[in-house]
């Protein structure tokens, strides 16, 4: 009985001691957590006002990198709409200057000798000559293009166009008011009438989709080496 | 003697034990610890005498640890300080307690 009453009072002392030692843990825990719970409610309060001044000031950074963003698309389309207008007035430039080929209204003539008298250069001359009378836009023989700088002679039984020889049937094609074209092609005394008279075989066609390619740009027809622009 | 090495024992174990009372249970868990002290020094007052029960020790053990934190916990939702009459009283009696095992103690050293 003295061994059962001793067991007991040690197994109560022992749960005692374990109770006791909890509490005591739990107290410093608490106290230590307590604390840093404190601590770390200042800080927190004083993070947050950090990250937010932060915040204010990212944001301001973002409006400002939005803006430039903006600023360089504007840019950006400007030299796009500049780019655009740039290559549209080469391309102009180019076909005044009769480098592109140009399909449009105009008439296509084909003559060719009867048999009695060759059709020579001063002919053909003529009747480009006539062409550019009545407002021709642009003219080929043979599909090579006359500009400016084109020569048209004799040479031998051919005719000489850019440096090249041409052989008949010679085919003039012309970019214009067909009509007006026509008309002063077959004024009496004019073009076609002498070539009556010489019996050539004179071929007259309206079309509403005349191609006439553009000159050779190799530097042979157009030379602009000794050309230099006088800007005002 | 044993029960004091128990005591110790306890002590160690608890101390090592990954486990500690939530906040919210501390208070009550300090007055029972009050009254298990009380328990256990009136227990051991009562073997000096040699009327030791071991049923009256266990009920006063457990039921005055449980009563201490039930007052304290009903102090706590009634907003009185009921745990104060809790320390009080045994407080109050741990002394006494002590008083007479001091006093046996003496005694028997007196006897001798």
């Amino acid at each position: 009985m003295k061994l059962f009453k001793t067991m007991a009072l040690t197994l109560v002392c022992l749960l005692l001691g374990i109770v006791v030692a909890w509490q005591y843990n739990s107290v410093n825990a608490n106290l230590v957590l307590a604390q840093y719970e404190k601590k770390n409610l200042s800080q927190l309060v004083e993070e947050l006002l950090l990250e937010r001044e932060n915040n204010e000031k990212l944001k301001t950074r973002i409006e400002e990198l939005q803006q430039e963003v903006a600023a360089l698309k504007d840019d950006e389309n400007m030299d796009m709409k500049y780019v655009e207008d740039l290559k549209k007035s080469v391309l102009m430039a180019r076909v005044m200057a009769g480098l592109e080929t140009v399909k449009g209204t105009g008439l296509v003539i084909t003559v060719e000798s009867g048999g009695q008298i060759r059709v020579r250069a001063s002919h053909i001359q003529e009747l480009l000559n006539e062409l550019k009378a009545s407002d021709v836009q642009a003219i080929s023989v043979n599909d090579e293009r006359i500009v400016a700088t084109s020569e048209v002679r004799e040479a031998g039984d051919y005719i000489m166009i850019n440096g090249r020889q041409l052989v008949p049937p010679y085919t003039i094609k012309a970019i214009g008011d067909p009509d007006k074209m026509e008309r002063s092609l077959n004024l009496m005394g004019g073009v076609l009438a002498k070539y009556q008279v010489y019996e050539f075989n004179v071929g007259l066609e309206k079309n509403e989709n005349v191609v006439i390619p553009g000159v050779r740009d190799d530097g042979t027809v157009i030379r602009t080496d000794k050309l230099t622009p006088v800007v005002p | 003697m044993i029960p004091i090495l128990g005591l110790i024992a306890g002590l160690i174990i608890g101390i090592f034990l990954p486990f500690h009372i939530p906040q919210a249970y501390s208070n009550y868990a300090a007055v029972a610890i009050l009254a298990a002290l009380d328990s256990v020094l009136g227990g051991f007052s009562a073997s000096l005498d040699g009327k030791f029960h071991i049923k009256v020790f266990l009920a006063g053990f457990f039921g005055n640890s449980l009563l201490a934190a039930l007052l304290a916990f009903i102090g706590d939702r009634l907003g009185i300080q009921l745990y104060l009459a809790a320390v009080f009283a045994f407080g109050n009696r741990i002394f006494i307690n002590f008083g007479n095992i001091r006093r046996k103690l003496l005694k028997l050293d007196e006897l001798r």
